[in-house]
């Protein structure tokens, strides 16, 4: 647009910057090109730039006329993205699982915004524009730039279209723009080098300011700004179906065996997904990474997204003497680094040891989409495990929560999992899609059900029957309980009444925060037994499993109750799920994971279909 | 621990040495000896059952490398051993002079400790007093490991072992912390008292917290619906105790402790609850009626009936 003088600011960008591109870019830079303005009238001739700067401010995925409106604020209706471009297109990145051949520092430092290279066809992608509308008039005496001041400053890149090719320039958040430019109009590209990440440093924003300046009077500019905003990272919830379906790859048979079945389970079940093997030693896929994504309008793309995966690096601080500050299995996240997959780390040190579980992932899920008291979640809520307040040493990881509550589209919920040994909140919790008006349920954990299905047991006569028949504790003890055994147990009853409370105390958090009715609510039964540090699933939690589709979960075998040829705790289940369409697959988790303290979701992770709601609609 | 609550454990603990006559003529702070001869006698007697423990050991390095949260169950791993262990796993808790084989972890080294603690406390062998109480007294850094010990003491439940207790429990810092947090394990009166009074002094909300949940542990109903409590004459004077206590405090509080509080109380259950409130509403001032109606409903709804 053009400017009326009165809208004349004084210059943000210090005239050394603009001397250091006019030093280092070369004379293309300021090039007049076929400039044949005279100078003979520049000290006298009127200076009224057309300053237009553009970018997808509709969010259309095309940089035209129809951006103008609202360009300089940014809201749900309105308002340009752009991407954190640091995934590795051209898979140039180095990696190794070893930290003493490459550092978890190293391994975070490379990805495709740390050079100023587009690198290849997919990064341009990857790359939002805008543009410099024409000035035909601009006389060879009128120059100008492009910059991002402030607390993006060394957030950004930018790129200027010259001769088809989008290129950089040594300062990365300023362009140079010549009178040819001004003249011709130009395209310019942006990246972010990094996600929000604590919003004191930088809140995600990044104003673009176009400067126009007579060349004999650079204080005085005209200027145009149009605000981005960079995409956050989104969770997956699980209303969409599994796309990518990841477990860790052990050499043992147990791990064999357990992975072939999910295999079938997940071929056979209809969803397209891809089946990932890690071959790592840590068991817990669920809790040393997880996917997500950020996405922004695609380029000419008629409405659709584009999407880079985004893998999070837990934040589990290793204690005693590694070399390594960092789980890690979590390095797999840069394995998975290449086209259209990103990493990010986050964490800090001198947290303590015993809060180091609040930081596997497993302990952040994703409350499914709702809506309450007329506040919209149409991405949902993080569902995040922590300490109670007066236990200040048993907290996630703040820097990582601050990154988390930094990406803003899903709030997070927090519940108390510090009775558990594990401390996480898919201990307790899932959440499956279903034919409802709210369109998902909740899978709660129930050990008090447990009990009073035990204890009917026994008052029809099967006190001696026993559960995890066949099952064995490690090292070969036979793991067969009674129901009497089980019942007449102060240790196992004790843990048993406070689990049912502190879950009680968890749904009220849930249902205050997401107004649950008894009627979108599955109990899971299944006893809690006590560790040295907290509860744990005594029997295989039913509740700890992977929703892969509308119509299939995964579910560990309970191994528990058989009464008449048939797992009462299996049948429970099942007939619960039945009335929304849910199928259960069991699978058994006993020897390699349950005694390990997980289940089937601590076993797993998944990448699911990107929701069709777009994050920038969320009004946050 | 505040120098209140040491002086409420300590008034408990001198109770408990004028009311029972039996603990007067037994030391609970008896030495290791015993346990020394018993150990040398099983190396005699079943060498075997010591290596079969070196043998296992091995499988922690496994179950450390698989577990889930920041420490690894190997008890299970121990108990299978059976009975016979018991003497193997005591020599290397205790006697062990830094010879015997460690995992190489940390993680692991910290698991082999608890597991064993563990397995050797669910025996609930008075023997093994002087064990936990070297244990307890010893330099012990890690929490976990302490917390094991404390339990396996607890577990007796013993008027010797609640008498030890109560004496260590006001140790400062974490090696006090982790008695308290094990105390409820021991359902006796004597401990049910040193935890009320040591509520009663409003300690900083951390502690207080703990104290909550120590006395939903004794006075734990679904526990002592078990057969499992050796004391089971006690039962409804302890759970009165505790209902007293956690009632008590209950205003003296907000947040997460007035929380663990409510819960405590629900465990317990005490058919004095109901009226420990409305004595309570009678003693207080009007503006704390409602939240006091408020605990009254959720009493009245417990879910754990």
């Amino acid at each position: 647009m053009s400017l009326p003088p009165e809208q004349r600011v004084t210059s943000c960008v210090p005239l050394g910057v603009l001397l250091s591109l006019v030093l280092f870019s070369g004379c293309s830079a300021f090039d007049s090109g076929n400039d044949t303005s005279q100078n003979s009238d520049r000290l006298t001739a009127p200076f009224e730039p057309n300053v237009n700067l553009l970018a997808d401010v509709n969010r259309d995925g095309v940089v035209d006329a129809e951006d103008e409106a609202g360009e300089d604020a940014w809201t749900a209706d309105r308002g340009a993205i752009f991407l954190a471009n640091i995934d590795d297109d051209q898979e140039l990145c180095a990696f190794s699982m070893s930290s003493s051949i490459l550092s978890d520092d190293a391994l975070a430092a490379c990805n495709d915004a740390r050079d100023s290279e587009v690198n290849g066809d997919e990064d341009l992608l990857d790359l939002a524009r805008l543009r410099v509308e024409r000035w035909a008039d601009a006389p060879g005496y009128a120059v100008g730039s492009i910059s991002v001041t402030g607390p993006a400053s060394d957030k950004v890149r930018l790129f200027k279209q010259i001769e088809g090719e989008f290129v950089s320039f040594r300062i990365a958040n300023v362009l140079p723009l010549s009178a040819k430019n001004l003249r011709e109009g130009v395209n310019i590209a942006i990246e972010a080098n990094d996600i929000a990440r604590d919003p004191a440093e930088w809140d995600g924003y990044a104003d673009v300011v176009l400067s126009i300046y007579h060349v004999d009077r650079p204080q005085e500019r005209f200027q145009d700004t149009v605000r981005l905003r960079v995409a956050p990272v989104v969770m997956f919830h699980h209303l969409t179906p599994v796309r990518n379906v990841y477990v860790s790859r052990l050499d043992i048979e147990d791990s064999s065996r357990f992975r072939g079945d999910l295999g079938r389970a997940l071929a056979e079940s209809g969803e397209p997904t891809a089946f990932s093997e890690f071959a790592v030693e840590d068991l817990w896929a669920q809790d040393y990474f997880e996917p997500a994504y950020m996405s922004m309008p695609r380029l000419e793309g008629g409405g659709a997204q584009h999407v880079i995966q985004v893998n999070y690096r837990s934040a589990n601080v290793n204690w005693g003497a590694t070399k390594a500050p960092l789980r890690e299995a979590g390095r797999i996240v840069y394995w998975l680094r290449g086209r259209n997959q990103a990493a990010v780390q986050q964490y800090q040190t001198g947290m303590s040891s015993e809060s180091q579980t609040l930081n596997s992932l497993g302990n952040t899920e994703v409350i499914p989409p709702y809506e309450k008291d007329g506040v919209k979640y149409p991405l949902g809520r993080l569902l995040r495990g922590r300490g109670p307040d007066s236990e200040p040493d048993f907290q996630p990881d703040p820097s990582f929560t601050k990154m988390l509550e930094a990406q803003a589209v899903q709030p997070p919920v927090y519940l108390d999992t510090s009775w558990l040994a594990v401390a996480h909140v898919d201990e307790t919790l899932s959440f499956l899609p279903a034919d409802t008006p709210r369109g998902w349920i909740a899978l709660v954990a129930d050990p008090a059900q447990a009990r009073r299905m035990l204890q009917n047991a026994q008052a029809q006569g099967h006190g001696e029957a026993k559960l995890f028949t066949g099952m064995r504790w490690p090292y070969d003890r036979p793991a067969e309980a009674t129901v009497s055994e089980l019942l007449n147990h102060a240790g196992v009853m004790d843990a048993n009444a406070r689990a049912a409370l502190e879950i009680d105390e968890q749904l009220l958090i849930l249902r205050e925060a997401t107004g649950l009715t008894d009627d979108e609510i599955v109990r899971v039964p299944f006893l809690f037994q006590n560790a040295p540090n907290g509860a744990t699933a005594l029997q295989p939690g039913t509740v700890n499993l992977l929703s892969v589709s509308r119509s299939l979960v995964i579910a560990p075998d309970p191994h528990g109750l058989v009464i008449d040829g048939k797992d009462i705790f299996k049948v429970q289940l099942e007939e619960a799920l039945a009335p929304h369409g849910i199928r259960v697959h069991w699978t058994d988790t006993w020897d390699l994971y349950h005694l390990g303290g997980g289940e089937v979701h601590c076993a797993t992770n998944s990448a699911r279909e990107v929701p069709s709601t777009k994050w920038w609609e969320s009004g946050r | 621990m505040s120098h209140a609550l040491s002086a409420g454990l300590g008034a408990a603990l001198l109770m408990l040495w004028f009311t029972s006559p039996a603990t007067a003529q037994t030391s609970p702070v008896d030495g290791l000896g015993e346990l020394r001869e018993e150990v040398a006698r099983a190396r005699q007697q079943t060498p075997e059952a010591f290596a079969r423990l070196e043998a296992v050991i091995p499988q922690v390095e496994v179950l450390d490398s698989r577990k889930r949260g920041t420490l690894a169950a190997t008890a299970p791993l121990f108990r299978q051993l059976g009975a016979q262990a018991l003497w193997p796993m005591v020599e290397r808790l205790v006697f062990d002079a830094g010879l015997a084989t460690q995992p190489a972890r940390d993680s692991a080294k910290l698991a082999l400790q608890v597991g064993m603690v563990e397995a050797t406390g669910d025996l609930r062998d008075a023997r093994l007093l002087p064990l936990w109480k070297t244990l307890l007294e010893g330099a012990e850094t890690r929490r976990p490991a302490r917390r094991a010990a404390a339990v396996a003491l607890a577990k007796l439940e013993s008027l010797e072992a609640a008498a030890l207790l109560i004496t260590l429990s006001p140790q400062e810092g974490f090696r006090g912390e982790t008695v308290r947090e094990a105390m409820g394990q021991c359902r006796r009166l004597v401990v049910a008292q040193a935890l009320a009074e040591a509520l009663a002094r409003t300690p900083a909300p951390s502690e207080a917290r703990r104290l909550a949940v120590a006395l939903g542990d004794i006075g734990s109903f679904w526990a002592w619906k078990t057969s499992q409590p050796k004391a089971a004459p006690e039962e409804g004077d302890v759970r009165r105790v505790a209902a007293e206590a956690l009632v008590n405090a209950w205003l003296n509080y907000t947040g997460d402790v007035q929380q663990a509080l409510t819960q405590a109380l629900m465990r317990v259950d005490a058919p004095e609850t109901g009226a420990l409130i409305q004595s309570m509403r009678a003693r207080t001032r009007e503006s704390n009626h409602p939240a006091l109606e408020g605990l009254s409903r959720r009493m009245a709804n417990n879910p754990l009936r």
